[in-house]
């Protein structure tokens, strides 16, 4: 059930060990992006001017800055089509039967196939690896449903993990975890300061929504 | 709306399975509300009214003549009705009557739901043109006609369509008769070239979840139609009756159409003018947007802002809504 997120610690900590999973080299991805701002499907989101507070200048996981300045580009993707659109187009549809949704807003979406062309160290949001990520504060580490399931609200505050997980761990490439309204999929978010040109290739010409 | 007095229409002729017959228009008016009559005596057979205005040529009881006009104007409504998406809480007991009339229905108008005497003489008044009443049309016998069946959702209901003669030309004495048209219903036709989207979207059929939530909207957030925007304004502009038109065409704020009528939410305008940022949100949204999109984007539970609503924001905050607008009409952006 939807709930909130706490604050991850403010510093990173190198001194945090986590097991990490390997994204293979080979994998296909599909990933949603914007149409309008037409770049390519494998270049990263730069976040530019986005505010970590702001609940609607990102996502779940961005932006966030880096250290010491500015944002780190991101960029989404999942490797099944219906993660990948339920993250994305549907990102901010709430839990209930018969949610709305405004037609107008599948205009501005597209997706591509990716091929990631290395392999990929991400950490995933699930147990038992959030049970070594300690709430300041709090006796209990964090849940996933207060990472992943928490509403868009609470995304300040799910974006400091993402900024405490990058800081920490100076090898992640980033962060997967499963579908918020859906079991199956794994979804990802890249951290782009990890990545070197052709680490991801666009397999497609990208395909609309609408 | 209709405005023209009963003493202005000549005559009226009834279309009944056993022939015509001519009436004066107010007896012949009974004959039209009686299917719409609450605990009325039930009504006869009549399928069709004909009222016929002062200037037109007398009419001549000729049948086919009579039928002619009476299947121009079943068309001309049955194209509008398979555009509606459904009446509203049609054919309850409960519900009393109810008009829908749009400037896009070509001068059709749909009565329907039961009415007590009094309630039906206010509403349902007479005008030159034709008048259907669809209870005495069943289906094997449009099928006879050639005539296209109601669709199925608005069948079994107190119904009766008004086609007004600005749609249908009557035929009278066998030659064309031109009647005037009231002002109210003559279309918008400014308005047309200049927002081909907001006419589109008129004639799309439109889902029953999107005409609830358009109907709680109505309900929720009062308007002004453009003569009362005109009136509330404190602008000095030589032509301050087309104001709303003109600050539309600027984009400084944006209309909806509903019920046959451009409406303008109130919302947008401060102290008499638009909020400068309307304007901005519009500037934001793509060309496509129509007035609902922005009605959408302002009225509705924005995620954002823990599940208030933009126009909560319009004079605390307007810097927030914005930023809100840009994730709303560019939501990819975000990924």
């Amino acid at each position: 059930m939807p709930s909130n997120c706490p604050v991850a610690p403010v510093d990173p900590d190198p001194s945090l060990v986590l097991q990490t999973t390997t994204v293979l080299a080979g994998t296909e991805l599909i990933r949603f992006y914007s149409k309008s701002k037409k770049y390519p499907a494998d270049s990263f989101n730069p976040n530019t001017g986005k505010r970590i507070g702001v609940e609607e200048d990102g996502a779940r996981f961005n932006p966030f800055p880096g250290a010491p300045a500015p944002n780190i580009p991101t960029m989404y993707a999942a490797d099944i089509l219906p993660a990948a659109a339920l993250e994305s187009v549907f990102h901010n549809v709430d839990h209930s039967p018969s949610p709305s949704f405004p037609k107008m807003q599948l205009v501005d979406w597209q997706y591509s196939r990716l091929k990631v062309m290395r392999k990929l160290l991400v950490l995933e949001l699930t147990n038992p690896h959030l049970r070594q990520l300690a709430v300041p504060g709090r006796a209990t580490s964090i849940e996933e449903g207060e990472l992943i399931h928490s509403p868009t609200s609470e995304y300040p505050n799910t974006r400091t993990w993402a900024r405490f997980l990058h800081g920490s761990l100076p090898t992640l490439d980033g962060l997967a975890w499963r579908p918020r309204l859906a079991g199956t999929g794994w979804s990802y978010v890249f951290f782009g300061d990890r990545f070197v040109a052709g680490d991801i290739k666009a397999e497609s010409t990208p395909t609309s929504v609408d | 709306m209709a405005n023209t007095s009963v003493a202005a229409m000549s005559s009226a002729m009834v279309l009944e399975p056993k022939g015509v017959q001519t009436l004066d228009v107010g007896s012949a008016m009974e004959q039209v509300v009686a299917t719409l009559l609450k605990n009325g005596p039930g009504s006869g057979a009549a399928y069709g009214v004909l009222v016929y205005g002062a200037r037109d040529p007398k009419p001549q009881p000729n049948m086919l003549v009579a039928a002619k006009t009476f299947f121009h104007a079943y068309h001309r409504a049955w194209r509008v009705l398979t555009n509606i998406a459904d009446f509203t809480h049609a054919g309850s007991a409960k519900s009393p009557l109810q008009t829908i009339e749009n400037k896009e229905f070509d001068h059709v108008r749909f009565f329907w739901g039961l009415a007590t005497e009094k309630v039906l003489k206010d509403r349902v008044k007479p005008t030159p043109g034709v008048y259907i009443m669809t209870a005495h049309l069943d289906a094997k016998l449009l099928k006879m006609l050639d005539l296209p069946p109601l669709p199925e959702r608005f069948r079994n209901l107190p119904l009766v369509m008004q086609i007004e003669s600005g749609a249908e030309t009557m035929q009278g004495g066998g030659y064309p008769i031109q009647t005037s048209i009231n002002e109210g219903n003559v279309l918008d036709t400014d308005l047309l070239e200049r927002h081909p989207k907001v006419e589109d979207e008129a004639e799309e059929p439109i889902s029953r979840d999107t005409l609830e939530w358009r109907q709680q909207f109505m309900r929720s957030n009062p308007f002004w139609t453009s003569a009362q925007v005109a009136a509330e304004s404190t602008s000095t502009a030589r032509n301050r009756a087309a104001i709303a038109s003109r600050w539309l065409r600027e984009k400084k704020i944006f209309a909806i159409r509903y019920e046959g009528q451009q409406c303008f939410p109130r919302f947008q305008f401060q102290d008499g003018v638009p909020s400068p940022v309307i304007a901005q949100v519009i500037k934001i949204f793509p060309e496509h947007a129509t007035g609902w999109d922005f009605a959408y984007f302002f009225a509705t539970p924005n995620p954002n802002i823990g599940g208030r609503k933009p126009i909560e924001l319009l004079k605390s905050n307007p810097a927030r809504v914005v930023s809100l607008a840009e994730a709303f009409a560019h939501p990819a952006d975000a990924f």
